[in-house]
């Protein structure tokens, strides 16, 4: 079975569609299976507005204030960064109920071109006031996401990853409204990641485990607001802290837990990896761009095993 | 509509236009001073349906001042009308104050943020496209700059408007033919503008933007109109209206009157109101 992002957030969308006709799903001309089902079943609620990201924004605002709440998909990068003002004054500074659902976050369109590439996202959207950021793992989180960004009535920003994810969470397990989660204890070492690559860290932990070497893992599924005080529990009594992360170096998780023990004092052997903060040219798929930022299997591995056999004091 | 009424109301919010300018030693006049007509024949000629004692009714219609630099026009207007104290004026970009430069919603009144161009009529279509699906009986009304229309989103929302036949939705063109710094026409030419608007969709309504007859004439009927099409007015308007050495000026996009220039403008100003049909003292004039 294919464990895909998008059909399990069109299943939810299209549940808040058919239960509520003041909602209504714009996109600026981006198809998705689970959206033409939407369409199909419910017309008046799906509205492509061409490839105009910015009008698309100041409409969604609007539609917002006239009592819709509206859903904006289409390709992460785009509905974030080429319209970056008016999600701040119009989307933001009103607090509407607009919930962007950004297709491809990182280098999921990494072949396409930096035009494709979201590696700053992350990094834009927490400056904004008011925008909640989710970066959900598998098809259970989006699930819940969507749903509680749909109860909040304010913005929201929801990465849908393009490739399979690994199922993680069971049904009902949790609610998702802490801010991240401890999916696994560990002496030896604390990570912190989200997204799709809480699977791939949990696939390295794992073959780690053999050679005693026990990881903790943090699921830091929501970015802003961060929870910081239960961040700060998660990570105090670690031996030290990777943070994992398919984002620029700049804004990510690293930024945040770097931030965050730095404020309290706490000197901890602590090491970020992310897509460094260079642009990337050429086809930058994510097996090849993997590789050369160390967050494949086995850098992961290297990495973890050299932060958690470092000497406990610094 | 009662003409000498709306003329005397727009002579006495320029006066008090100029002294929250005054005041604060800042502030965009001349950007203000086009569209006074506009606004007063909006907001005193009966044709937006607001309550100020209920800023957010929802049945009012949606007034959107896109372009925000000409705040100081809806500013004193709001005040005048009761949606906040008129001592208000008098901290205009002071220290925390509630009125900044360019207009936010914390004012009362105030449904969008701008003084970025170029959002206002995606947001106006929007609230538009929400209402037409509704039936609601609101209409939503936009004042734009023309130096504005150099904005990309603004065609991007001129297409949508049309596309959807978003006949409740009214957009007005300050056109004063002034940016920043210089003419339109010098930086980017915008015309034919009558032509490029109607091209993308729109009823498009040219008008002397200073005279009451001509506003009431195409603002009286918009209510009923039948066309499914988005309507524009291009409101032909000179910048700085009312003071003689502002108007049409490229000198004078955020300067604010000094020493002589201050005694000229409220010179010029009173006669304005005297001439409309009330006297003001200079120490009136001065808000002694």
């Amino acid at each position: 079975m294919v464990h895909d992002f998008r059909d399990a957030v069109f299943d939810s969308v299209l549940q808040i569609v058919a239960k509520n006709p003041r909602t209504i799903v714009l996109t600026n001309d981006m198809g998705a299976m689970g959206l033409s089902r939407i369409q199909e079943l419910y017309p008046q609620q799906v509205l492509n507005v061409g490839i105009s990201e910015q009008n698309m924004m100041s409409v969604a605002a609007g539609m917002a204030l006239s009592g819709y709440v509206v859903f904006v998909y289409g390709i992460a990068s785009h509905i974030t960064t080429r319209c970056y003002e008016q999600l701040k004054l119009d989307v933001c500074a009103l607090k509407v109920p607009v919930i962007l659902l950004g297709m491809g976050p990182g280098l999921s369109y990494g072949m396409d071109g930096p035009t494709h590439h979201a590696t700053h996202d992350c990094a834009l959207l927490q400056t904004l006031s008011g925008m909640t950021i989710y970066l959900p793992a598998d098809g259970v989180a989006i699930k819940a996401m969507v749903e509680q960004a749909y109860q909040s009535r304010t913005p929201a920003y929801i990465r849908i990853d393009k490739d399979p994810y690994e199922p993680i969470y069971a049904p009902n397990e949790h609610d998702f409204s802490l801010g991240l989660e401890t999916i696994q204890q560990g002496e030896s070492l604390c990570v912190v990641t989200n997204g799709i690559m809480l699977g791939r860290v949990r696939e390295a932990a794992r073959e780690l485990r053999e050679e005693g070497i026990e990881v903790a893992l943090v699921d830091l599924y929501r970015m802003n607001p961060c929870n910081e005080s239960r961040l700060w529990e998660a990570c105090r009594n670690a031996q030290a802290i990777v943070t994992v992360e398919e984002h620029g170096r700049t804004g990510g998780i690293g930024s945040l837990v770097g931030r965050l023990l730095s404020e309290r004092g706490h000197a901890i052997p602590f090491c970020g990896l992310s897509l460094g903060d260079e642009m990337l040219f050429g086809s930058a798929s994510r097996t090849w761009a993997f590789g050369q930022y160390g967050l494949e299997k086995e850098s992961l591995k290297n990495t973890f095993r050299h932060m958690a056999l470092l000497p406990t004091t610094v | 509509m009662n003409v000498q009424a709306l003329e005397y109301k727009a002579a006495e919010l320029r006066l008090h236009i100029l002294r929250t300018a005054l005041k604060a030693g800042k502030g965009h006049v001349p950007p203000a001073f086009s569209w006074v007509e506009i606004g007063v024949a909006l907001f005193y000629g009966g044709h937006l349906n607001l309550r100020s004692h209920d800023p957010k009714w929802e049945n009012r219609d949606r007034f959107i001042l896109s372009k925000g630099h000409g705040c100081l026009t809806l500013y004193a207007m709001l005040a005048d009308l009761g949606f906040f104290p008129k001592t208000e004026l008098d901290n205009f970009c002071g220290p925390g104050s509630l009125l900044a430069g360019h207009p936010d919603t914390q004012i009362p009144g105030v449904e969008g943020v701008s003084g970025s161009l170029g959002h206002g009529l995606g947001l106006s279509a929007g609230l538009a496209l929400g209402a037409k699906l509704h039936s609601y009986p609101w209409k939503v009304v936009t004042v734009m700059g023309d130096g504005e229309c150099q904005e990309g989103s603004v065609w991007e929302a001129a297409m949508f408007a049309s596309h959807h036949q978003l006949h409740n939705l009214v957009a007005i063109i300050d056109r004063n033919g002034l940016g920043a710094t210089n003419y339109t026409e010098k930086n980017v030419a915008l015309e034919p503008l009558v032509s490029k608007w109607k091209a993308f969709g729109w009823e498009v309504v040219s008008i002397n933007g200073h005279s009451f007859e001509e506003l009431d004439k195409v603002l009286g009927c918009f209510r009923q109109r039948q066309s499914l099409k988005p309507l524009m007015i291009l409101a032909q308007t000179v910048k700085g209206k009312g003071l003689s050495f502002m108007e049409a000026s490229v000198d004078w996009h955020h300067r604010i009157p000094k020493g002589e220039e201050v005694e000229e403008a409220i010179r010029q100003l009173m006669g304005a109101i005297s001439s409309s049909g009330s006297v003001l003292t200079m120490e009136m004039a001065h808000g002694a």
